[in-house]
């Protein structure tokens, strides 16, 4: 069930007033019944893995919290069944065929066969919140939950399940099962968030992809640098408006039912550096690699080995934080699916990561020497179109996620001299484009809003309005969309719904 | 060791670390310190571990909200 669908509004109307309507003691069950049913709507073979999820996560935390299983045991067996899960149903064939490809190198006949499973929708969403809690519950930060429903219900917790954000337990546990009342202004700013999200990709997110998806599907008949500039920063705002706009309709539907869900963007195209990016962009994803790969890397035997072995203190930490950024990267890479491409994406990113870590001295000495320069907003201006410029050409390899057409792309862009391009992207744009230029400036400006005054100054505004401005600008805005927005049959995908 | 003992010596290590002076409270987080940022964090973490010679659970390393329940762990762990 997607969430810009008038079956979701209809599911949604029905669970918000169902909710509010039951004893405090009663909702989070019926929470549990509705994400269960939420879920079951894509198909109810996928409950199966749902199942197994939630069956081996809570067995394995609450065998660690009652020491039935060794600390050790319940993370590792937690992780080999829940990521080995994820392995089959989504990376077997990607295996299958570089197994194949390996020993034909080597000069050994293989023949693993080209198995296309189907990958449950929301599948790496799900074992990565849940395989969070068992690693919180093995370092002692949280206590196993141990009530089976009360920990299926966090699981499966319907806003989130299929595409994030990836839930914190100690965050989200808490306000799934407390007492509430039902409060007004909240629901309201539930409402607002959602029309926004609904906003963005009705308006934006859909009519962009609608006009440049022709594109990927004909890289050659695009030529030129500014061509491929244009189609790059387009789907940087497309994917933008597009996860972001989920998010917000997610985040809005939770706060509608008095529960918070973790924030997955600020302003990330606002970023002044790539590091910058990846704390304002898909936040949970980076938080989850940061908590439960990263630092376990970097507090390893092996990298206190690699740290004590030189004497300078700048290699001493460079280098193992240099090798733990490039595992980091090429895992959030292939988390996103399983081809070389995502891989080369990672690690597109694991680059400008180690070198930032490598030219760190170097910035600071820099900052020193230039303080006025460094502090001033033209240079700030100048840090955000260089990380921009960045983010954007790596959608040249991520988009395609294959590096075929990723090079194809980067023929056309720097080699192809052909103003041709320029006409052809224009044709593909169409006139009735250009109108959609006004709320991409629109999000953007909220943006900026939020960048500068991060403390909900807009909605904060718009409860201060008289009500007869408030209530014209939802009706403006709403008429906008019905009017103007793309929707319906053939938009009802999401871009990270197939990772 | 006292807490003015761990914090004298927590001052040399975060002028070490981030190469300035900080004036630390028991109330300084990450957001009050230019540079303390996810990657900076660990190689802190790994010279307080060295200068007091004590070994951080991973429960503590993501999970100090201060510099003061920083302080109260190193002499917890130091006992």
């Amino acid at each position: 069930m997607v969430f810009t669908t008038l079956e979701f509004i209809l599911f949604f109307a029905a669970v918000f007033v169902v909710y509010w309507a039951l004893p405090s003691r009663a909702r989070w069950g019926m929470l549990l019944v509705a994400s269960w049913f939420f879920y079951a709507w894509a198909s109810p073979y996928y409950l199966i893995f749902l199942g197994v999820t939630t069956g081996v996560t809570y067995l394995a935390a609450v065998g660690m919290d009652t020491k039935r299983i060794s600390r050790t045991w319940g993370g590792v067996g937690a992780a080999v069944i829940t990521i080995g899960m994820l392995v089959v149903f989504k990376y077997l064939e990607f295996l299958f065929a570089n197994v194949n490809w390996l020993m034909g190198a080597v000069g050994v006949h293989a023949s693993l066969p080209a198995v296309k499973l189907l990958l449950p929708i929301g599948l790496s969403f799900y074992v990565f919140q849940s395989l969070g809690y068992c690693i919180d519950v093995q370092r002692e930060i949280v206590p196993a939950e141990r009530n089976f429903f009360k920990h299926a219900l966090f699981v499966s917790y319907f806003p989130q399940i299929m595409q994030g954000p990836i839930g914190d337990y100690g965050r989200l546990a808490p306000q799934l099962f407390e007492k509430k009342s039902f409060n007004y202004e909240q629901a309201v700013f539930g409402i607002q968030r959602v029309a926004w999200g609904f906003f963005k990709k009705v308006m934006i997110a859909n009519i962009v992809a609608d006009r440049i998806n022709p594109v990927w599907d004909a890289v050659g008949d695009y030529p030129g640098f500014i061509c491929w500039s244009a189609i790059l920063v387009l789907y940087a705002i497309q994917l933008y408006a597009d996860f972001s706009g989920y998010m917000d309709i997610a985040c809005g539907c939770s706060q509608m039912l008095g529960i918070k869900l973790d924030e997955n963007f600020n302003c990330p195209y606002f970023a002044r550096s790539v590091s910058e990016f990846w704390r304002r962009w898909h936040m949970t994803l980076t938080s989850w690699f940061k908590n439960y790969l990263f630092y376990p890397l970097l507090r390893s035997g092996w990298n206190m080995s690699v740290r004590k072995a030189f004497s300078s203190r700048y290699l001493s930490s460079a280098v193992p934080v240099s090798i733990s950024l490039a595992i980091v990267w090429a895992a959030t890479g292939l988390w996103h699916g399983a081809s070389w491409g995502y891989v080369a994406w990672g690690v597109y990113y694991g680059v400008f990561m180690i070198l930032g870590v490598v030219l760190a001295p170097a910035y600071d000495v820099f900052h020193k020497k230039f303080p006025r320069l460094t502090d001033s907003w033209p240079y700030s201006l100048f840090q955000m179109v260089r990380t921009f410029a960045i983010v954007t050409m790596g959608y040249a390899i991520f988009k395609p996620a294959d590096l075929a057409t990723t090079s194809e792309i980067l023929r056309q862009m720097f080699s192809a001299i052909d103003g041709g391009g320029i006409y052809q992207i224009q044709y593909t744009l169409h006139h009735s484009f250009i109108k959609v230029f006004a709320w991409i400036a629109l999000m953007f400006a909220v943006d900026a809003i939020h960048y500068t005054k991060p403390n909900g100054t807009i909605r904060a505004w718009l409860r201060r309005v008289p009500l007869p401005v408030r209530w014209t600008i939802y009706v403006t805005g709403l008429w906008l969309m019905v009017f103007y927005g793309e929707y319906g049959s053939g938009f009802e995908q999401f871009e990270y719904f197939k990772f | 060791m006292d807490r003015t003992e761990v914090y004298t010596r927590l001052a040399s290590v975060f002028q070490d670390v981030f190469d300035r002076e900080v004036a630390l409270t028991d109330e300084t987080t990450a957001a009050d310190v230019p540079g303390w940022d996810s990657l900076n964090h660990i190689t802190l973490i790994g010279t307080i571990e060295d200068e007091f010679d004590v070994k951080f659970p991973m429960k503590d390393v993501v999970g100090m909200k201060n510099v003061g329940e920083l302080v109260d762990k190193i002499i917890e762990l130091s006992k």
